[in-house]
This record gives C-alpha cells, structure tokens and sequence, in this order.
C-alpha cells in the first residue's frame, strides 16, 4: 500500500491556485514554517487542520487524506490479478505513479474493469443459463411429446372410419388442447432463445476445464480402462497401498520417494499449496509425511498415473474446447486426479460398494480409506452407460463462498461464476463441522434435490499453517432418495431455495442477497 | 389376437391414444403413469409386451429396462422403448440393455402398430391383417 502523499499534493494544489505558502498559512492559522514542512511531507497532519486545508484548497478531504488512493490502488491490485492480463508484468510501483500522477487516469481503468468486471458475470449467467439450460432441455422435450400426442391423435381421426360419437369428440377435443398447448410451449421456447444477446465461451483456463469435464459427463472410459490395466498390474487383490505405489515408481521410473516429517509446504503449480515436491532432474520425490494418509496415497496415485499414461492424458486434452496452454495443462492435471482416483477406487468394487452401503459416504471412505471429498469426487464419475450410479452433481466451496470445484447435472447447473442459493447445505455445513448435512431443496420449478454437505478441514501439519476449510457437496434428483441412506426420513422437510440469486424468481425470499438478472419465466428457473 | 401390453408412459394423452389403438387391435391394455407404477404393475401381472417411455418420474425407461432384464423372477416381456431422444448413444444403450425396439418420437401410429405386431404376432403388417 503506498503511503498517501499529502504535503505533495498540498502543495501542487496551492501552486495552482496560485496561492503564496505565506497566504495559505495565514488562511488556516498556521506559522509558513510549518506549512513548508507539512508540504514536504515532513509532518503528518489530519482533523481539523486537514479539513481547513483542504477546505480552502476546494479539495475532497478523502483526496488529500490518502483514503481515496488507497481505494484506487486496491482497484488496480484487483484489475492486475485478472488472469486475462497475467503476462504482463504489473510492479506496483506502476499503479503507486498512476495513482500519485494521474489519478484521473487511474479512476479510468478502474471504472473500465468495474464496467467490464460487470459485462463478464452477465455473460456467465446468460451462458449458465443457456449452455445445457435445463429449461431449454424441458422445453424441447415437452414440445416433442406434444407433437407425438397431436400426430397420434390426428392419425386416428383421420384414418379410423368407423370411430365412435364419443370417441372422435373426445379425441377432437383433446386435439384441440394439446394442440393449443403445442402452440404456447413452441412460443415460450422462441421467446427464451430470442432473449439470447450472446453466446460465450468461459473466460478462464479453470471455465474452460470445467465445461470440458461437463462435456464428456466426467466419465472418461480410456482413462477407466488404463486404471483397470494398471491396477491389474501392480498386482494387487485389495487395496493399492502407499507402499506398492512407492515401489512402483521406484522400480518403473527410477523415482525415490521420501517421505520427510519437516516437510514446510510451498505454493503448488497452481493456487494453494502442495504437500510434495518433485525434483524431475533428480528423480527425486519429497512428500509431507504429516499430510493425511488418504492424500498422500492419492498423490502417490496420482504421479504414477501422469508417468503411465501421459501420451493417453495428452491425447484426451487435445481438444477443441481447451484453447490455450494453460487449459491443457490444468486439463490434464484434472485428468490425472480422475485415474487416481480410478486407480485407487477400482470402478466395479467401488460401484457395487456404494450401492450396498446405499450411498453412505462415511462408510466408503473406511472401507477404501479415501478421504470424504476422494470418495464424493469418485462417485460423482461413475456414469459408465448401463452400470452407472446415482447421477450426482458436486461442489467445494470455502467459507468466503468461493466454489473451486463443481459438476453440474443437466438439470442441476452449479453456478459458473458466483455463490449458489445460500439456503444450500453446503453453506449450513460450514455451522456443524464434520457432520454430514442432509437436505432436500425445492426450486421455484417444483423439482426436488436431495442434498448431502459436509465441512471439512484439511490437517494443517505445521501449527504455523493455516488450516484449510471446505464444505463439500453431494446432490441428486430426489426421485433417487429411497437408494441413498441420507434420504430416510427426511421427506417432511423441504427448504425452497433456487440455483443462485441471479438466477431465482423467488421475489420474497428473505436470503436474497442480489436481484434477478432475467425476469421470471414460466415453467422454470429463470 | 391377443397379448397383455402395459403402456408405461406419463403423457396422459399419449397414453390414452396408444390404449384406445391397441385395444382395437385386441389388445389386453393397461397403463402405468411413472416407472414405479410401472415397475409395481410389472411385478403383478404377466404382461408380454411394455410399450416404454424413455423419459418419466421415479424411474426412468432405462432404469426399469435394466431392472426389469436382471430379475430373473419377473416374466421377461418384450419391451418397446418410446423415446423424444433420438441420439445414437441412447438408442445403443437401449440395445445394450436388452430392449426388442426403439422408436422416436413423433411417430406414425402405423409405425408403431407394425412394431407391436412384430413383437407379438410376428406378422410384418397388422393393418393388412
């Protein structure tokens, strides 16, 4: 943060108004003396004095005091860290001249990103609403069975000569209203789609994964298959253990793994930070031995599947949607977290658990001593057709509502960007640590969720480190609460919630926090 | 002709156009409005052929295919799956599932009476019939 220049500014305020040191002194009731040092920044000066100054100088007294350039210099600390622009270097320093030397320049660029800032989560909710928009799935599949129903109907009136009185009017008259129903579902669809300004792509590298994941159903059947292969390989009946997966990378790829008890975390590839370290050159592995047992095997994991099969990752990310470098990078680390994850929780055993333990979480992560938030992630990515679980959406977020990962069903979209609707378990989780929340969500649509949350808290290892807090999601269509163990007895409570503010109708819930972008439509979540 | 049809379908209208056709035909009909009516009726009667919508509440056209082909104690009808999903993936699963037919909504009654009458009669066309 700079420190506010007030003498300066003082004194160029002075100089053009052409006042004399001696006539601004005797203005304010000051010795010129004084007045010299205060512009020479020699003495701090604040209350009254500052006001009168600035008063006589017809100056904003936040202009002098240094709160507005604090204010702008946050701005442009904000409009730096956009990943957009994360090449150029931006020192400080730069924004320190800015805001000293051209403010008005400085209240320019903020005004531009403000505006811009705003432009970008208009995008994201017109595309969270369009891309894969349950509505327009709904609508799309309503209008097909009206027009079978309409076809079918008409067929038999005209084609069945000998049709009874009362049938043909029947039939005529249940023509005539599926007909006029047909003609209101096709305009409510028209309407919506000509409510599309823009189409866009996510903005960032993180969006552009995402939607990747999304796109393929996170389910990934190569990637599946080479887990299978090498699990078969190491040989291994039961579980896959931090031992064979250290002895393998030892073996394979000439990799020594340490595991060292004063390990002190560093920042990771990308944001947060890392509990190993890994000196290619050297082929030497270093990992935090304090780090849970479930992370470090997950690592483990996770390694010796980038090395196995790294030309099957490459291959899978060299996608279209994945546009820049950093996608495909950030793409193929998502990706090698997936065959870990279907290393360690072979697809079949893990499927079959889940579904004789009717989905309880608890108890997958004993039987395949993963971590809550491995065991969620897995079960989230059993979608092979025909021997699929329960389709789950899935979410993390952290106390400031900040989602860092997040799969949407088709007819449950997480929020790109932003909150979701903060009567979600996944927030009420943050109030009852490490117990497991279950709710059932009614949107303005009538359609029903069931929702399992829990908070959890990462072990920190060191005292010095900050122990990280997250609440993750697990959520289902209701119509599958009699096959998941959270779903007993929870049938009489109901929360009305939405997908997000900007994206509710419900005009009079009294946890709105933002209004509604589009206005409410009929039939659906707007 | 006979046979025991069960219509598992949620759009009433459909429903009601489909029983009134069959029926004509002489067909035994009764209709299910969601998958776990559907799956009650399927457990209570011996019906040798479900007309099936892909897409309805409680449990979906896949979902009773595939409860229906694993439990060895339930008469194996031959099914006809309805669908408004046309996608190669959807009507590939259906197959792999193990059902006898696959049509797209919209369809022609005709389309659909022939398909019936394959699966139960044998005969290619009921119209000519």
């Amino acid at each position: 943060m700079i420190a506010a220049p007030v003498g300066s500014r003082l004194r160029e305020a002075r100089k053009k108004r052409r006042l004399t040191q001696t006539k601004l002194a005797e203005l304010v009731g000051i010795s010129v003396s004084y007045l010299n040092l205060i512009e020479h920044n020699k003495r701090s000066i604040g209350g009254a004095l500052l006001s009168r100054l600035a008063n006589e100088l017809g100056l904003d007294v936040s202009q002098l005091s240094g709160q507005e350039d604090a204010r702008l210099m946050q701005q442009l600390g904000e409009l730096a860290a956009e990943p957009l622009i994360h090449d150029i270097p931006l020192k400080e320093k730069g924004a320190e001249a800015i805001v000293t030397r051209e403010p008005d320049w400085a209240r320019a660029m903020v005004r531009l990103h403000n505006v811009w800032r705003g432009a970008n989560e208009l995008i994201e909710a017109l595309s969270d609403q369009l891309n894969r928009d349950p509505f327009v799935l709904e609508a799309s599949h309503k209008i097909l069975t009206q027009i079978t129903a309409v076809r079918s109907l008409s067929e038999v009136l005209e084609q069945e000569d000998d049709l009874l009185p009362h049938h043909r009017h029947r039939f005529s008259s249940l023509l005539a209203e599926e007909s006029k129903s047909l003609g209101l579902s096709a305009r409510e669809l028209f309407q919506f789609l000509s409510e599309r300004e823009q189409e866009s792509r996510p903005a960032t590298p993180a969006g552009e994964v995402d939607d990747f994941i999304i796109d393929h159903d996170n389910y990934f059947p190569e990637i599946e298959e080479a887990a299978t292969r090498l699990h078969s390989r190491l040989q291994h009946a039961g579980l896959i253990d931090e031992r064979t997966l250290c002895d393998h990378l030892a073996s394979r790829f000439s990799i020594r793994v340490e595991f060292d008890a004063d390990f002190r975390r560093g920042p990771g590839r990308r944001p947060g930070v890392s509990h190993f370290r890994f000196d290619e050159a050297s082929k030497h592995l270093v990992l935090n031995a304090s780090a849970p047992n479930s992370t470090l095997r997950f690592q483990l994991a996770r390694i010796l599947f980038s090395l196995e099969c790294e030309e099957l990752l490459k291959d899978t990310v060299d996608e279209k949607t994945l546009t820049t470098e950093d996608a495909r990078e950030r793409g193929f680390l998502a990706l090698a977290r997936y065959g870990a994850g279907a290393l360690l929780l072979p697809y079949d055993g893990f499927l079959e658990a889940a579904e004789k333990l009717r989905y309880d979480i608890q108890m997958l992560t004993v039987r395949f001593n993963a971590s809550f938030e491995q065991v969620c992630h897995r079960l989230v990515t059993l979608r092979r057709p025909g021997a699929s679980a329960v389709p789950f959406a899935f979410m993390r977020t952290d106390l400031a509502g900040n989602t860092s990962k997040r799969f949407s069903l088709p007819n449950l979209r997480i929020p790109r960007h932003g909150s979701a609707c903060s009567l979600w378990a996944v927030y009420q989780a943050f109030l009852t640590p490490d117990r497991i929340t279950p709710q059932i969500v009614q949107l303005a649509d009538d359609r029903r969720f069931l929702i399992v949350a829990r908070a959890i808290t990462k072990e920190a290892g060191a005292y010095s480190e900050i122990q990280q807090v997250y609440s993750i999601m697990l959520a289902c269509s209701a119509s599958y609460m009699d096959r998941i163990v959270y779903g007993d007895n929870l049938s009489s409570a109901v929360t009305p919630a939405g997908i997000s503010c900007r994206l509710c109708p419900r005009t009079n819930c009294q946890q709105r926090a933002f209004a509604q972008i589009l206005p409410a439509r009929a039939g659906g979540e707007a | 002709m006979a046979g025991r049809i069960l219509i598992a379908e949620d759009e009433p209208v459909i429903a009601e156009s489909l029983t009134y056709l069959l029926e004509r035909q002489g067909y035994w009909v009764e209709v299910a409005p969601d998958g776990r009516i559907a799956m009650e009726k399927l457990r209570g009667g011996r019906h040798e052929l479900v007309v099936l919508d892909a897409m309805m509440q409680h449990f979906s056209g896949f979902d009773i295919l595939k409860m229906v082909r694993s439990d060895s104690s339930l008469a194996q009808p031959k099914i006809l799956m309805l669908t408004a999903r046309g996608q190669k993936a959807d009507r590939d699963l259906a197959f792999q599932l193990g059902v006898d037919e696959f049509i797209t909504k919209p369809f022609a009654n005709s389309d659909l009476l022939e398909a019936v009458s394959r699966l139960l009669d044998g005969a290619e066309d009921v119209l000519d019939s």
